[in-house]
């Protein structure tokens, strides 16, 4: 039985009097592919934000490779092992492509060429080789996405949030994703993803958890959830 | 005004090298404030103490104990480097920790408090009087006519490389890519597992060493004094306002220009208008420009 990389263990936040995140609770395992899906405003990124570290919890514990990381810096918790994605990509557009994948070289100690080969077999992987000395700035939104994600991968992670990985992005773009996430998830990293895209998401999760109002709905296989008349409420109202 | 002087291309040339001199001390002095503003959005007050601080250094090492200028410059450099670092961590790092996303405004009020502490201090230990230095160099030479001041050279010189060190720095060292990563998206920086608070730690440092060396480099032009740093202060924010704010390349071009502009201006102008002149300067580009000459908005380096 895979170990549990990261348990989610009766998470709470409110902003002012709206409960964001209302006792969530759920486990992923080493090399498990998890989505997390729900209407605006269910709390998936807030559980994101709690999880990196951005947020920090109200009540609730958040345990990482058997390691409580609750309320615990960012830096901390990505040095643990921990990398994200972020909805709206944030990519250094005043750095080149190369650039970006270099910044967490200051903390991963590797040599000059260590980084450099890491780099390239990174930026080969996601096909933006050849963009490599452009400025981040010169890249379309689905491009900024493939680099974050890069740049994720970078630091060659225990768990990987990917917080919306799709949007904007091309179909061939998605389709880099989805083969890069399969492949870290064969070599044992978890991998939690939010999305809205019900065509992409599938290709990456076979299970998913579905939030409403900060609280788990129901979770399972995306095929029995999809039929879930809860879920159906939930989105589409009654 | 006399204008005529301008028909004389000599006395055109003149004016140029003598603006240049002064622009990129005016440059060098506008960095430390830019790279400091640029990355951790602060605006240091202390800024022209640090730089009484330096030449104060300067004028220990390099009179009191005869150590060479360039050795000396360095330790002030090095000095405000120690006491960048020191103060980052034990009072704008706490302050930044306790008040969260609204702390900047309680910082600018800090470096206004460090100001007048420092200035105090140094008016207490040093009492009110000049030290400084006849010249860092001695000697001038004449091309064309032109007079040129060594000591300019070396000023020019230095301004050059430290333009270029920083750049090399930013552009090349994994820490230098750190500090640009976190001058831009700090969250998406501690998504990396970079330290942000050891980055802003060496970048106010950085900020500091920058001032703190001017100081020791500008030691015959300012002499150490405590309240010397309110002109320099002056001058950065003018540098950094024309240029554009936290972008520390553009801080030396602005500085050239209003070296220039005020070069000119002194020579057809009777004394004290260049002051008026950079003031005008200053308010046009805050009213066409109002991110700085070389900014579309407020960019960092």
């Amino acid at each position: 039985m895979p170990d549990v990389v990261l348990q989610i263990e009766d998470l709470q936040k409110s902003f002012g009097g709206l409960r964001a995140v209302d006792h969530v609770s759920f486990d992923v395992e080493g090399g498990q592919l998890l989505g997390l899906i729900g209407p605006n405003g269910a709390g998936k990124t807030t559980i994101f934000n709690m999880i990196s570290g951005i947020y920090r919890t109200d009540a609730g514990r958040i345990l990482f490779d058997q390691t409580d990381i609750t309320n615990h810096h960012p830096t901390q918790i990505a040095k643990l092992g921990v990398a994200r994605t972020f909805q709206v990509p944030r990519t250094f557009n005043h750095m080149t492509v190369e650039e970006n994948l270099m910044v967490p070289v200051v903390r991963l100690r590797l040599t000059d060429a260590e980084a450099s080969n890491r780099v390239a077999a990174t930026l080969n992987a996601i096909g933006l080789y050849d963009m490599r000395h452009r400025n981040a700035s010169e890249l379309s939104g689905g491009e900024r996405q493939l680099l974050q994600f890069a740049r994720a991968m970078m630091t060659q992670p225990k768990l990987m949030i990917l917080d919306e990985p799709f949007a904007g992005a091309s179909p061939a773009i998605i389709d880099v994703i989805i083969e890069r996430t399969h492949d870290m998830a064969k070599s044992g990293v978890a991998c939690l993803v939010i999305s809205h895209d019900v065509v992409s998401l599938p290709k990456v999760c076979e299970h998913v958890i579905v939030l409403t109002e900060g609280s788990v709905l129901t979770q399972g296989r995306i095929e029995d959830v999809r039929e879930d008349a809860r879920v159906i409420e939930a989105y589409l109202g009654t | 005004m006399n204008f005529e002087l301008l028909t004389y291309p000599v006395v055109v040339a003149q004016f140029f090298v003598d603006g240049l001199g002064r622009g990129v001390m005016y440059g060098l002095m506008g960095m430390g404030l830019a790279l400091i503003f640029g990355i951790m959005g602060l605006i240091n007050f202390a800024h022209g103490a640090f730089f009484m601080v330096g030449t104060y250094l300067m004028y220990f090492v390099a009179v009191q104990l005869g150590v060479p200028f360039p050795i000396a410059i360095i330790a002030a450099a090095v000095g405000l480097f120690c006491i960048g670092a020191v103060l980052e961590r034990t009072l704008i790092s706490p302050l930044r920790k306790r008040m969260g996303e609204n702390w900047l405004v309680d910082g600018y009020v800090m470096t206004i408090g460090l100001l007048i502490m420092l200035e105090n201090l140094a008016l207490i230990v040093m009492g009110p009087r000049d030290h400084g230095i006849a010249r860092l160099v001695e000697g001038r030479t004449m091309i064309s006519g032109i007079i040129v001041t060594y000591e300019r050279v070396v000023v020019f010189v230095v301004a050059i490389l430290v333009v270029l060190g920083l750049a090399a720095f930013m552009r090349y060292t994994n820490i230098g890519r750190a500090i640009r990563a976190t001058s831009e998206h700090p969250d998406a920086a501690m998504a990396m597992g970079i330290d942000i608070r050891k980055i802003y730690t060496i970048t106010f440092a950085l900020g500091s060493a920058l001032i703190g060396g001017v100081g020791g480099l500008l030691l015959s032009t300012y002499p150490a004094f405590p309240t010397i740093g309110s002109d320099v202060l002056l001058k950065s924010f003018i540098v950094v306002i024309v240029g554009g704010l936290g972008n520390v390349w553009a801080a030396m071009v602005a500085g050239i220009l209003l070296g220039l502009i005020e070069s000119y201006a002194q020579g057809i102008a009777a004394s004290g208008w260049q002051n008026s002149i950079i003031a005008a300067v200053v308010v046009a580009v805050l009213v066409f420009r109002p991110a700085g000459l070389f900014s579309k908005s407020v960019s960092r380096p």
